[in-house]
C-alpha cells in the first residue's frame, strides 16, 4: 500500500522525485553533463576500436610474413 | 641408393600477432586512460556547475599558465626524443641510447618543475583540502606526476638494459607506448586544469 502511494506521489510530482544530484544545474542551458556523458560513453568504445584495429593490422602483417612463397627453394630430405 | 623426398619449406607457425609485454602495456594504458578521463570529466563537471564567477573558487591562486606551458613543451620534446629513439632502434637497439638520454633529461626537468610548483602552491595555502579546485588539481596533476616519475625510473632502467644488451624489442615497444601515453595525456590535463 505504501509502495503504491509512493509511486502515485512520484507520478503526480515528478519534480520532487528528481534524486539525481548531478542533473540540477544553476545555469540554464548548461550541457556539460551531456558532453561528459557522451565523452565517457564513447571513449572506451573508441579505445577498443583502436586496439582492435591495431590487432587487425598486426595480424595482417604477421600473415604476410608467414605466407608461403612459390619461390621458396626446394629442400631435399633424405 | 638412398630414398629422397623433395618438399617446399613452409613455416607452420609465424611470429605472435602481439608480444606479451606490449599487450600488457596496452591493457594498462586502457585502464589508465579511463582513470584520468573520469577525473578530468569530474573536474569539468564541477567547474561547469559552479555559479558564474565562483570557479575557480575565490581565494584560490592563479595557476602559472606560462611556466606550465614551458614544462608542457619540455614534455612534448621528450616524447619526440622517444619517437626518435624508436626510429633509431629499427636498425640497431643500441642507437636508441642517445635520444633516450635526451628524453630522460627533459622528463626529469618536467618532474622537477612539477615538484617546484607543488611546493610553491602548497606553501601559499593552496592545498588538497583548501577547496574542491585544490583537491582536483593535486589529484589529477599529482597522479600524472607519479606516472612521469615512474616513467623516468623506467627510462633509466631501459638505458641500463640497453647498455648491457639485454633489452628486447618487445619491452622497448611497451616502454615507448607508456611514455607516449604520459606525454600525450599532459596536454589534455593542461588545457582542462590550467586554461
Amino acid at each position: 500500500m505504501i509502495r503504491r502511494l509512493v509511486v502515485l506521489a512520484a507520478l503526480a510530482l515528478p519534480g520532487a522525485a528528481n534524486a539525481c544530484s548531478t542533473c540540477m544545474d544553476p545555469r540554464e542551458g548548461n550541457r556539460t553533463l551531456l558532453w561528459v556523458t557522451i565523452f565517457l560513453s564513447l571513449l572506451p568504445l573508441g579505445l577498443l576500436a583502436s586496439i582492435g584495429g591495431f590487432f587487425w593490422y598486426r595480424a595482417r602483417t604477421a600473415a604476410a610474413v608467414v605466407a608461403p612463397s612459390p619461390d621458396l627453394p626446394p629442400v631435399e630430405i633424405r | 641408393m638412398a630414398d629422397s623426398t623433395t618438399i617446399r619449406a613452409r613455416p607452420v607457425k609465424g611470429p605472435p600477432i602481439i608480444e606479451s609485454e606490449l599487450l600488457a602495456m596496452i591493457i594498462f594504458v586502457f585502464a589508465d586512460v579511463m582513470f584520468f578521463a573520469g577525473f578530468i570529466s569530474a573536474y569539468a563537471l564541477v567547474g561547469a556547475r559552479a555559479p558564474i564567477g565562483w570557479w575557480p573558487p575565490p581565494g584560490d591562486p592563479a595557476l602559472p599558465v606560462a611556466a606550465a606551458g614551458g614544462a608542457t613543451v619540455a614534455l612534448l620534446l621528450s616524447g619526440a626524443a622517444v619517437f626518435q629513439a624508436g626510429r633509431a632502434a629499427k636498425a640497431d637497439l643500441a642507437a636508441a641510447r642517445r635520444p633516450l638520454a635526451v628524453a630522460m633529461a627533459l622528463a626529469v626537468a618536467f618532474v622537477g618543475y612539477q615538484v617546484f610548483e607543488f611546493v610553491r602552491l602548497s606553501s601559499g595555502g593552496f592545498t588538497l583540502q583548501s577547496s574542491a579546485n585544490g583537491g582536483f588539481f593535486y589529484t589529477i596533476v599529482g597522479a600524472h606526476g607519479l606516472h612521469a616519475v615512474s616513467a623516468v625510473v623506467v627510462l633509466g632502467w631501459t638505458q641500463r638494459e640497453l647498455a648491457a644488451g639485454r633489452l628486447t624489442r618487445a619491452a622497448f615497444s611497451a616502454i615507448r607506448l607508456y611514455w607516449y601515453f604520459v606525454v600525450l595525456l599532459w596536454p589534455a590535463i593542461y588545457t582542462t586544469v590550467y586554461l
